[in-house]
C-alpha cells in the first residue's frame, strides 16, 4: 500500500510522520511557559483561539539529541476528538510517498527509547529514513490520550506515605545525597519535582535505580562532559538569546561549583552556535580549591567526554592536541578561571548570569557571605541559577522568582 | 582572583626561597582578605600595567632574621638599613620573577621599588581591590603572601 | 722552581687591565643590599669601585663628573625618582661608548630587548649568581 510521510530533520538524522495527522505546519512563537511542567513540555500556543500544547519530541523520546539549534517549526497533530499537539522539531523536510514494501526493519538493537516508536526504514537519495509510528506516542493501547494530565492546572500539595518516605530516605542515604540539610518537606518536594520532570509518579521514581545515578541526584564538582545537565544549558541558552537579542555590549557569566571548567566551557560553546554574536563575552569560571582549578587549565579531553556533542561539530569547536581535544582557543579565550571564596567584600560586577548548581550547598556554612556576593554581582535583570535542590528550600528572599523553561530562576530587580 | 595572576606569584615566592634558602616551603591554605596585619616585618612592592594592586610580603621575626643571615652572611637586626634593604631586595626578587612569568602568559606588569615596614601588628586594608592571601610554613618560620590585583579594563 | 711556578700560574685578577691599573666600576642601584653584594662580588677579582649611586639622577651626575675614568656601569631598572632605562638613555648620549649592564629582578624579554636597543651591552637578572656576574662584566670589558 502507498503511504506518505512529511521528513522532518532531528539533530543529523531524518525521520518522517504519517501525513494523515498532520494539519499544519507553523514557525515556533510566541510561547507560553507553564510552571512545573515536565520538561519535554515547551508550553502552550494560541492557534487561531485554539490553545495547543507544544511537545519536543527530542525530550519525550529522550534520547541523546543536542538541541541548541534555532529557529525551530511546529508540526500540529490532529488526533481527531479535539486532541492536537504541536510537535517542535529542528527542520521540515517535504513529502515524500512509499510502499509498504520499501520498509526495512532496524538493524541494530538500540536501547534508547525511539527505537521503539519506529516502524521501520526506507531510503531515497541515499539517505536513510526512519519511520515513526506516532500514534503509540500520544495514545495508550485502550485509546486513551496520555499526556491530558499535564495541561491541567497541577496541584502544589503531594503527600506520601510513611512507609514510601522511608524508601525514599534509604535510597537517598545509599548514594550520600546531602539528606539532613532538608526538612521532610524539603525531600517530599525534591523527589515530586523530579517526578514530574520525568513525567512520572512517585511510585516509579522510587522504583527506578537508573534515575538516582542521574545528576538530579549527583552532587559531585567533577563533570566528565560537556553539557552533562542539558536542561541546565538549555535554560542559560534562552537567556542568552534573550541577551544576544537586546544587543548588549558586554554579557559576562558567573560560574561556579565546577573547577576543571567543563561547566564552563559548554556554555562558552552554546555561544558559538550563534555563529555571530557582536557582543564581548566574559566567562569567569570560579571555585574555592585552587589546586583543582589549576588542573582544570588546558584541560585536554578523550572523545567520551564530548558524547554529548554531534560529531559534525566538533570540528567547530574543538582543535586535536597530543591527549585528545582542546577547545579551539578563540572560545577558550572568553573563559577565566578564577579563585574564589564567599567572603564580606569581593566579587565580581556587571554580571548578567549566575550559574552556580550546588555551590550554595557545599558552602552552606557561609550562605549569608555568599548570597551577598551574588546579589552584588548581579546587574539588574541579572539571573541566578542554582541546583534543583536549592531551588526547594528558600536560601533567599530578596531575589525575585521567575519560571524560565520550566526552571525556578532567582532574579535581581 | 583570576589564577593566571595567582600563579606567577606563588611559583615566584617558591623559587626564590628555594634558591635563597635553600629549603621548602610549605603552602597553606588560602582566601580572600579585606585586611591583612604585619605581624613584625613586610616588604610591600606596587603594581602597575595591565593591572593595578600590590604585593605584601610577611615575614615573622624569626624567619627574617634568618633571611637576613643568609643572604648577608652575617647577622643585622630588623630595624638595621641593612636588614631591612634584605628584605627589601627579596620582595623585589619575588615581584620580579613573578612578572617575568606573567610577561611570559602575554601579561604585561612593572613593579615599583619596594617599601619595607617593621611594626607591632600593622593593620592595612586595601581598599576596592581584591586581596587574595597565601601562608607559607618554613623551617624557620612562617611567611604570608598577600596579592592585591585589580585588572585595568 | 716552585715559586716561579707558583708566580706564573697565578691567575691575574679579572678586574686588572693589562697594565695591572684596576677596572672603574661606577654602582647605580637603590638597594643597600645589591651595592654591598655587588662591590663584595667584584672587589674579590681586584675590581675598583669608583662611586656608587641610590638614584638615577645622581648616577647621571657622577658619571659625567668622573668622565671617562668610568670603564663600567652597573644599572638597576626599578628605582625611585628616574626610571633606570632613562638613565641609560642619558648616560649613552653623553657618552656614545659608555659601557652599561643592566641589572634587574625582572627577566622580561620586552625590557632587555629595549635595553640592548638603547645601548646596554649585557643584562643580568637577580638573584646574583657570583660567576655570572664576573663572566658578563668580563665579556662587556673585553
Amino acid at each position: 500500500m502507498t503511504r506518505q510521510i512529511l521528513t522532518i530533520l532531528l539533530d543529523n538524522d531524518i525521520f518522517g510522520i504519517d501525513v494523515r495527522v498532520i494539519q499544519e505546519v507553523i514557525k515556533a512563537f510566541d510561547v507560553r511557559r507553564i510552571p512545573d511542567a515536565p520538561n519535554f513540555i515547551e508550553g502552550i500556543i494560541n492557534l487561531r483561539g485554539e490553545i495547543i500544547p507544544l511537545i519536543k519530541i527530542k525530550r519525550l523520546l529522550e534520547t541523546d539529541f543536542f538541541d541548541l539549534y534555532k529557529n525551530k517549526k511546529v508540526i500540529i497533530l490532529n488526533f481527531g476528538e479535539g486532541n492536537k499537539i504541536g510537535l517542535v522539531v529542528d527542520k521540515v523536510l517535504r513529502i515524500i510517498s512509499y510502499e509498504d514494501t520499501e520498509i526495512k526493519p532496524l538493524e541494530t538493537i538500540s536501547v534508547s527509547k525511539i527505537a521503539e516508536y519506529i516502524i521501520g526504514t526506507i531510503e531515497r537519495d541515499k539517505q536513510k529514513i526512519s519511520i515513526i509510528d506516532i500514534m503509540p506516542i500520544f495514545y495508550s493501547s485502550n485509546g486513551s490520550f496520555l499526556y491530558k494530565r499535564f495541561f491541567t492546572k497541577n496541584n502544589t500539595d503531594v503527600f506520601i506515605s510513611k512507609n514510601l518516605f522511608y524508601k525514599i530516605k534509604e535510597k537517598l542515604e545509599k548514594i550520600n545525597f546531602p539528606f539532613n540539610n532538608l526538612t521532610k518537606e524539603g525531600v517530599i518536594k525534591y523527589i515530586s519535582k523530579i517526578a514530574n520532570i520525568k513525567g512520572k509518579s512517585i511510585e516509579e521514581i522510587i522504583k527506578d535505580d537508573n534515575i538516582f545515578s542521574t545528576s538530579h541526584f549527583s552532587f559531585n564538582e567533577e563533570r566528565t562532559c560537556f553539557f552533562e545537565n542539558k536542561p541546565d544549558m538549555y535554560l542559560i541558552d534562552e537567556i542568552i538569546e534573550s541577551l544576544v537579542y537586546e544587543k548588549k555590549k558586554s554579557i559576562n557569566l558567573w560560574v561556579l561549583g565546577n573547577p576543571t571548567g567543563e561547566d564552563a566551557r559548554s556554555i562558552a560553546i552554546i555561544f558559538y552556535v550563534y555563529k555571530s554574536i557582536n557582543s564581548k563575552i566574559r566567562i569567569i569560571n570560579s571555585y574555592n580549591d585552587y589546586d583543582k582549578l589549576k588542573s582544570g587549565l588546558n584541560k585536554e579531553y578523550k572523545e567520551s567526554y564530548l558524547k554529548n556533542i554531534p560529531s559534525s561539530l566538533i570540528e567547530e569547536f574543538f582543535e586535536n592536541s597530543t591527549n585528545g581535544f582542546v577547545l579551539k582557543k578563540e572560545i577558550e579565550k572568553t573563559i577565566c578561571f578564577d579563585f574564589f571564596c564567599p567572603n564580606p567584600k569581593f566579587s565580581p560586577s556587571n554580571i548578567d548570569i549566575i550559574y552556580a548548581p550546588n555551590f550554595i550547598l557545599k558552602n552552606f556554612d557561609k550562605i549569608s557571605l555568599l548570597m551577598n556576593n551574588f546579589y552584588k554581582a548581579l546587574n539588574k535583570n541579572g539571573k541566578l541559577i542554582t541546583g534543583l535542590f536549592e531551588n526547594i528550600e528558600n536560601f533567599e528572599n530578596r531575589f525575585k522568582k521567575y519560571y524560565i523553561k520550566n526552571r525556578l530562576v532567582f532574579i535581581k530587580e | 582572583m583570576r589564577i593566571d595572576f595567582i600563579d606567577p606569584f606563588l611559583d615566584a615566592t617558591e623559587e626564590i626561597i628555594r634558591e635563597i634558602l635553600n629549603i621548602e616551603p610549605k603552602r597553606g591554605e588560602m582566601e580572600l582578605k579585606e585586611q591583612e596585619s604585619i605581624p613584625d616585618i613586610g616588604v610591600f612592592v606596587g603594581l602597575t600595567g595591565q593591572a593595578s594592586g600590590r604585593m605584601l610580603i610577611n615575614f615573622d621575626r624569626e624567619l627574617a632574621s634568618k633571611i637576613i643571615e643568609v643572604m648577608n652572611g652575617e647577622q643585622h637586626t630588623l630595624d638595621s638599613e641593612m636588614g631591612q634593604a634584605t628584605i627589601g631586595e627579596l620582595g623585589n626578587m619575588i615581584t620580579g620573577r613573578a612578572i617575568t612569568k606573567l610577561y611570559e602568559r602575554g601579561f604585561h606588569f612593572n613593579l615599583t621599588p619596594p617599601s619595607v615596614i617593621v611594626g607591632n601588628n600593622v593593620k592595612i586594608s586595601t581598599l576596592g581591590i581584591e586581596t587574595l592571601s597565601v601562608p607559607y610554613e618554613l623551617e624557620y618560620g612562617k611567611l604570608e603572601i598577600n596579592i592585591s590585583i585589580k585588572e585595568n579594563v | 722552581m716552585k715559586i716561579i711556578e707558583e708566580h706564573i700560574n697565578k691567575k691575574q685578577p679579572e678586574g686588572l687591565k693589562p697594565d695591572g691599573t684596576p677596572y672603574n666600576i661606577l654602582i647605580i642601584d637603590d638597594s643597600m643590599f645589591i651595592v654591598k653584594q655587588l662591590s663584595q662580588i667584584l672587589a674579590s677579582e681586584s675590581y675598583n669601585i669608583i662611586d656608587t649611586a641610590t638614584d638615577g639622577e645622581e648616577g647621571v651626575r657622577k658619571y659625567k663628573e668622573l668622565y671617562p675614568k668610568v670603564d663600567l656601569v652597573t644599572l638597576d631598572i626599578t628605582m625611585p625618582k628616574k626610571d633606570g632605562l632613562q638613565v641609560l638613555k642619558e648616560i649613552i648620549d653623553f657618552d656614545k661608548e659608555a659601557k652599561v649592564i643592566i641589572i634587574s629582578a625582572i627577566g622580561k624579554q620586552d625590557f632587555v630587548k629595549e635595553a640592548l636597543l638603547l645601548g646596554a651591552k649585557n643584562y643580568i637578572v637577580k638573584p646574583l649568581n657570583r660567576e655570572k656576574v664576573l663572566e658578563r662584566i668580563k665579556k662587556v670589558l673585553m
